[in-house]
């Protein structure tokens, strides 16, 4: 990726590309990991992500708040894109997360260190609606605040968090069902 | 009175205001119904904020140089210099604006601007004027005097008169005299009638034969001056001194000859 968007000194525009390439791209991929529950796709996802940033007019000259916001709105419309253009497109984004499960033996390649606890309770994320989910992982995982999370889906603050109070309810309610089958009860 | 359910969410992340943050916290102290609803939020709540912030130690590598993974954007050549693209950009610009401003002003009338202001100059090549004829000049006679020369025998050979083959003469032995050309008169043929054909050339004839030829002839028939000659008596005696003769010079006086009698 950094191949196309080489940091070189030609002009200010490529070189503020390269600085919010070089802000924004980490929390992209997890972001975007946590989307789709797959490294491989997340990496599709923030590629395209970056094209359109590279075109994007005006040009992006800093890592901005907007351009940030910009980038996460891009970057959950690409994986609903994504998702919906896959094989199972007729299915839900809880629904394709699970198969994901299935398919790539476990979600996420990556081990970071969570305990039982929480690695159940992120395994049930794929309850969440795309909405709910892009909620809690903005505010969750990248921290933004409510005015940023509704300038990113388009709703206003207020309402960001009545969608993270329904979503952490949700959560709770399918640990709870998850809990009660032996399967998923930890040892 | 309980808040909303979703400030007991919010209290729980710590984005209320402080002020709200601890009154909240009282009310929670205080209220059973409150405690039923964080007791069922807080276990999922704090393993995944604290899962969640755990991926802060993922290092995702980026994808490898490659192209985009969907909807490749399509151009038609690789555009490096943005320079020049800007020149193109501009240049067909410009083009379009006057060709644009060209036309426009094409169509506007002419006395637009009728105060005599030079608004455009049209340039138009000047065709030749059309040819025109020359009046008669003296210059006719010397075209007439061009073609005064013209023969339309010359022109068309096959129209001119046939041409008269001579006939074929016998070669010249050493001591032979010179041939003379008999001219045969073609009056003289009508006057004799239906004679025999014309002899181009005779054999030449010594100078006694020739008399003798030319006394039967003479005797044969009878020449006749044209009804329009006109004589005029000369004196013989004078001509004789001056007239050429075959005669041998000689003192004798000049023999007294006869006038020639007049014609009938």
């Amino acid at each position: 990726m950094l191949c196309y968007f080489h940091v070189s000194d030609r002009g200010k525009e490529q070189g503020g590309l390269a600085a919010v390439i070089g802000a924004f791209q980490a929390p992209l991929l997890r972001y975007a990991a946590r989307l789709l529950n797959n490294v491989t796709l997340a990496q599709d996802v923030v590629q395209n992500t970056l094209f359109k940033l590279a075109r994007r007019v005006p040009p992006a000259e800093a890592p901005t708040d907007e351009v940030r916001n910009w980038l996460f709105r891009v970057a959950h419309n690409e994986a609903v894109d994504f998702i919906r253009s896959e094989e199972r497109k007729k299915r839900l984004h809880e629904t394709y997360a699970q198969q994901q499960d299935c398919e790539t033996g476990g979600g996420l390649s990556f081990d970071t260190g969570t305990d039982e606890r929480e690695e159940l309770v992120l395994d049930c994320l794929g309850v969440l609606s795309p909405l709910q989910k892009q909620v809690v992982l903005l505010r969750l995982q990248q921290g933004l605040s409510y005015e940023a999370i509704g300038e990113i889906v388009g709703e206003k603050g207020s309402y960001v968090g009545n969608l993270l109070h329904h979503a952490v309810k949700a959560l709770a309610a399918e640990v709870k069902r998850r809990e009660g089958e032996p399967s998923h009860v930890p040892a | 009175m309980c808040p909303h359910e979703e400030k007991l969410t919010a209290w729980l992340l710590g984005d209320l205001p402080p002020g709200e943050q601890q009154e909240m916290a009282r009310h929670i102290k205080a209220c059973a119904a409150c405690q039923r609803v964080l007791d069922e939020l807080s276990p999922v709540l704090t393993p995944l904020r604290s899962g969640l912030e755990k991926d802060h130690r993922l290092q995702i590598a980026p994808r490898p140089a490659r192209g985009p993974a969907t909807r490749a954007p399509h151009r038609l050549w690789p555009v490096r210099n943005g320079w020049l693209r800007r020149a193109a950009l501009f240049a067909a610009a410009f083009g379009t604006l006057f060709v644009l401003i060209s036309t426009v002003y094409r169509q506007t009338p002419g006395d637009r601007h009728s105060d005599g202001q030079v608004t455009h100059i049209t340039f138009q090549r000047e065709e030749p004027p059309p040819p025109t004829l020359a009046p008669m000049t003296k210059a006719l006679p010397a075209a007439k005097s061009a073609l005064a020369d013209f023969r339309p025998d010359a022109a068309h050979p096959a129209s001119a008169a046939p041409i008269v083959i001579p006939p074929d003469t016998p070669e010249r032995e050493p001591n032979m005299p010179e041939l003379r050309r008999l001219v045969v008169s073609p009056r003289k043929e009508t006057e004799t009638g239906a004679g025999p054909p014309a002899v181009a050339a005779a054999p030449a004839l010594s100078k006694p034969a020739a008399k003798r030829q030319r006394g039967k002839a003479s005797a044969s028939t009878v020449s006749r001056p044209p009804a329009d000659l006109q004589t005029k008596p000369v004196s013989l005696a004078a001509r004789a001194s001056t007239a050429p003769t075959n005669a041998v010079p000689t003192n004798a006086p000049p023999a007294q000859v006869p006038p020639h009698p007049p014609a009938p």
